[in-house]
């Protein structure tokens, strides 16, 4: 049996990358909220990771969406996922998520950058206004829609997979609370990694800030790899089997524990502890831990999804 | 400040009522669905005592379901040899669909396209609904799901649902099985071959565990290796 | 014997009859049909399939044994067939002198379960140009199955 080409093998690559995606953009909406109403404020939109932010979460979710609509075997009839629903399927239901969360993510979007919006449009279309005025009424309502949508995507990610009973590995209560931990990590490093790039303070509060959360979230991470795996240990069978086959030994296990836990976990974790909270930051070190973050996390999907699928029940 | 908390406390209020008022109209629709007992429920036996391994259900199967080549609804799976020469036997089981009461692929189909005949109990698949997201395809714990090269939509064994039942014949398999070990009838009819058939052997079917409740039955053959 | 089973020996021994046309036409006689019983075996011993082939050196008398007493009957021939031919010991003997058991399993698992049951001229036929069971289609093969196989034994 090969790592990347087994009889098993129902879902490939793309679909690990559109997990990513949909995880990361969910992530870094999620942090673009609590950047805002605990570190910024009222000029939220002047700061380059919060821009990263709004630039990221929308391409990465679309981007997502069309991997996932060129990976259907008719492309073409993908808007029947949009007509039909079906209540019982996780996809269906996530497909709903997906679209709901983007409704929400732009009129957040719009009403954060409210101010630059409405000087641009008071000349040339003064209707605008007349909308963002009546948004702003519901800005607390977008805001934790907002949030329990992100969130609920972060963790559809991880539905998706456990709701199929045929792979012991994937059908595992704690997958979709390790997306959404990875995916929520995932959002805060593209945000300081699209912050950067954009020029901003690499030793700005908002960094301070996502270092912060980050630390906790891996340590979050790391415990929930850590039950996940025992939990198939425990269960015994095939369960047992999947776990050991997946970290045992070969390809799969390389990028577990030398991308996933070395590079991906230990290494943002070992960073952010040396540099304590407090001391000054520099561009190569914000980039390369978020960097580090963004590779685990593509590496965990494509981890779980393809030695998920290698044992049958 | 206060008055913005509020208020996103009242929309998160409504959109939680309004998630479980879907809910509870969805489940109650459904325990409604479940009361219209239908008074067809088709299964299957093969008869792994009886069977050859000619393979003659395969062939029936593709020509009457014009299945193309490369993939196929039906597979007869062979163990063996056991025993000595000359003395060989070898073991043939069936893998297809099971048609499960609660199945994996129909309740992760997001569009519907897979969907359980009421009228029959036929795990079915609507081939136009179908946009070929391969979630069924992983779904399935029997991995008996494909994609059909031709019509680009999952397709699986409907016991000839749209070819030989809906002519009122035996589904294609049954009618070329040579030594008749493959028994297709209905469950709810107690005179019926296939409830015969059930009551008079012990039968097994495959992975019950997963709570799938399917309807393809095994009479296992008496003799085989040991397995641990 | 049934009608399929007539319909199909007669498909096969047109399909013979054509394919034996050609070949005598292109190809130089071989040796084996020079062979002394050609005499009175004209017609129903024409030799065209491969073990006929001169570099094997088979004589007629290489399967189906001495001649005797033949015509008189009884005589020790071996006469292969599923119908008024030799014992089934008997004709898997004569086969067994070159075909291993071992390797016709590895060849087809069919040859395990008919073991010893089965004569091989149930299936195969020697004297058509081509094997019959070579390259034979999976549907030619299921109706071979239930030429045998009707449900009437376990």
């Amino acid at each position: 049996m090969s790592a990347l080409h087994f009889d098993t093998l129902v879902w490939h690559w793309p679909i690990a990358i559109y997990l990513f995606l949909a995880g990361a953009s969910a992530g870094a909406m999620f942090f673009a909220v609590l950047l805002k109403h605990f570190v910024l404020k009222h000029n939220a939109y002047q700061s380059g990771f919060v821009q990263a932010a709004c630039i990221v979460a929308p391409v990465a979710v679309m981007a997502g969406l069309g991997i996932l609509v060129l990976d259907l075997t008719k492309p073409f009839d993908f808007w029947k996922i949009l007509v039909f629903y079906n209540p019982k399927s996780v996809m269906s239901m996530g497909v709903l998520i997906l679209l709901i969360y983007q409704v929400f993510m732009f009129m957040w979007i719009g009403l954060l950058f409210r101010k630059p919006i409405d000087a641009w449009c008071e000349s040339r279309f003064p209707i605008v206004l007349k909308f963002t005025a009546w948004l702003s009424r519901f800005e607390a309502t977008i805001t934790g829609l907002l949030v329990i949508f992100s969130l609920a995507l972060g963790a559809y990610t991880g539905f998706l997979l456990s709701a199929l009973p045929g792979y012991p590995m994937l059908k595992n209560p704690v997958l979709p609370l390790l997306f959404l931990a990875s995916g929520l990590s995932s959002g805060a490093a593209s945000s300081l990694l699209g912050g950067v790039l954009l020029n901003a303070n690499p030793n700005a509060k908002e960094v301070h800030f996502i270092h912060k959360v980050e630390i906790p979230l891996i340590l979050v991470e790391i415990v929930l790899i850590f039950t996940f795996f025992m939990g198939l240990v425990l269960s015994g069978g095939q369960s047992k089997f999947a776990a050991f086959n997946a970290i045992g030994y070969g390809f799969w296990g390389w990028i577990f524990w030398i991308g996933i836990v070395g590079l991906g976990l230990s290494g943002p974790l070992a960073m952010n502890l040396f540099m304590t909270a407090t001391s000054k930051r520099k561009w190569a070190y914000v980039a390369g831990t978020a960097c580090l973050s963004l590779i685990g996390v593509l590496l965990l999907r494509n981890f779980i999804l393809y030695t998920g699928q290698m044992t049958v029940v | 400040m206060e008055n913005s908390k509020r208020r996103f406390l009242k929309g998160t209020c409504a959109l939680l009522a309004g998630a479980s008022g879907a809910t509870l109209l969805a489940t109650v629709s459904a325990s409604n669905e479940a009361k219209a007992d239908p008074s067809v429920k088709y299964a299957l036996i093969h008869d792994e005592t009886k069977c050859i391994g000619c393979k003659a259900c395969e062939v029936a199967c593709r020509e009457t379901n014009h299945v193309p080549e490369g993939v196929a609804r039906l597979k007869i799976e062979q163990t063996g040899p056991y025993g000595e020469y000359p003395n060989q036997f070898y073991h043939f089981s069936r893998k297809s669909c099971q048609h499960c009461e609660d199945a994996p692929c129909v309740n992760v189909c997001p569009t519907g396209a897979a969907f359980i005949d009421k009228e029959t109990g036929i795990v079915s698949v609507d081939a136009w609904k179908c946009v070929g997201c391969q979630y069924c395809i992983a779904a399935c714990p029997y991995k008996i799901r494909f994609i059909n090269p031709v019509t680009h939509a999952a397709d699986k064994c409907d016991f000839c649902r749209e070819t030989n039942l809906a002519q009122g014949k035996q589904p294609a398999c049954v009618a070329a099985c040579p030594t008749k070990a493959l028994v297709f009838g209905n469950l709810k009819d107690p005179t019926s071959q296939v409830v015969q058939v059930l009551k008079a052997n012990p039968t097994q079917r495959a992975k019950v565990d997963l709570g799938t409740r399917p309807k393809l039955f095994r009479i296992v053959a008496k003799s085989g290796e040991v397995a641990i | 014997m049934s009608t399929r089973q007539w319909l199909w020996s007669l498909r096969l021994g047109a399909m013979a009859l054509l394919l034996s046309f050609s070949a005598t036409s292109a190809e130089p006689a071989k040796q084996i049909n020079s062979d002394a019983c050609m005499k009175c075996h004209k017609r129903n011993g024409q030799m065209l399939g491969h073990h006929g082939q001169d570099a094997m050196k088979m004589t007629c008398s290489s399967c189906h044994g001495e001649k005797g007493d033949h015509p008189k009957k009884p005589n020790d021939l071996v006469v292969f067939g599923l119908n008024e031919a030799s014992e089934t010991s008997v004709q898997l003997q004569v086969c067994h002198k070159c075909h291993m058991p071992a390797k016709l399993s590895s060849q087809e698992w069919t040859h395990n379960v008919h073991a010893q049951k089965v004569a091989c001229a149930a299936c195969h036929k020697l004297h058509s140009p081509t094997d019959p069971m070579a390259e034979i289609t999976p549907k030619v093969r299921s109706e071979l199955c239930r030429n045998c196989h009707t449900g009437q034994q376990e």
